[in-house]
């Protein structure tokens, strides 16, 4: 699922600009899309390389997305998050999450190919939670 | 109000729910953002800062949850209180769609804060039924299963 950045910029910049409505639908249409894209990386793929699973893995929000999340998360827990703050907090878990399980399908790629423990590589490149944040 | 939840009481809440969702059952190992101690009655809504007021949550439910207290079962459009992981047990309200990508409410409760919570979201779906190829999903042993 190599999609250039640009594009990926792209189609974020227009989903940040929709009014609420729209929003919704936009939505229903990016994970009627995003079934079909699993679907298709579903098909094993003889020729998928450990650089692109590692792309995958190692894939993160930017560190200016990561503040803004991490601000958002503080005002949500604290229980002073503005609605709109609030929208933008649920675009953020739309995106964490599914980049979450690309990472997971990643690993397990990873794992069937290095022939590893995936436990191995979760240790290796999952965050380890400390329950401090 | 305001404060952030005591360290130590963040601890207990994780160590509780084995460090699983106790709403979605993710597991907070293939999650990149850290889960969320939850407050089941909110603070605004005068919910306490008390092991028994609390949850361990992954992000995207603590997130969906927000202020909710009540949602209406899409089945007979009652409103009803959200499920309780202090108070009722998951299995009571909850079950394994035969693939065991999707919660299925089982009850009033149970149907009403999958729809709230959407405990189905898209990514989650996703993982588990990733994880369930790798056979780590569902949870097993999870204190409120039972
Ligand atoms: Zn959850």
């Amino acid at each position: 699922m190599a999609v250039p950045t640009e594009i990926r910029k792209r189609a974020i910049a227009l989903l940040e600009q929709l009014p609420r409505e729209s929003l919704v639908k936009a939505v229903e249409f990016l994970e009627a899309l995003s079934h079909e894209a699993l679907q298709v990386s579903e098909t094993p793929n003889p020729q998928i390389s450990e650089a692109a699973l590692l792309q995958i893995i190692q894939h993160r929000l930017s560190p200016e997305e990561q503040d803004r999340l991490a601000y958002l998360r503080q005002q949500n827990e604290i229980g002073v998050i503005r609605d709109t703050e609030h929208q933008e907090l649920l675009m953020y878990v739309e995106r964490v999450e599914q980049q979450d399980a690309e990472r997971a399908e990643a690993l397990i790629k990873l794992a069937q190919l290095r022939q590893t423990d995936l436990k191995v590589l979760i240790n290796e490149f999952l965050p380890k939670h400390s329950n401090i944040a | 109000m305001s404060e952030r939840t005591p360290e130590p009481m963040r601890r207990i809440v994780a160590a509780r729910a084995r460090s699983y969702c106790e709403y979605c059952r993710c597991w907070e190992q293939f999650a990149t953002e850290s889960f969320t101690v939850e407050h089941i009655k909110p603070r605004q809504a005068g919910g306490e800062t008390v092991l028994e007021n609390l949850a361990w949550s992954c992000f995207g439910c603590n997130g969906h949850k927000h202020t909710k207290t009540q949602a209406r079962d899409p089945e007979t459009g009652e409103k009803i209180a959200l499920y309780n992981p202090r108070q009722q047990f998951w299995s009571e309200h909850f079950s394994w769609s035969d693939d065991f990508t999707e919660v299925i409410g089982k009850t009033s409760c149970g149907r009403a804060t999958v729809e709230a919570l959407r405990l189905n979201r898209f990514g989650v779906v996703n993982l588990r039924r990733l994880l369930r190829s790798a056979n780590l999903h569902p949870p097993q042993n999870v204190e409120s299963d039972k």
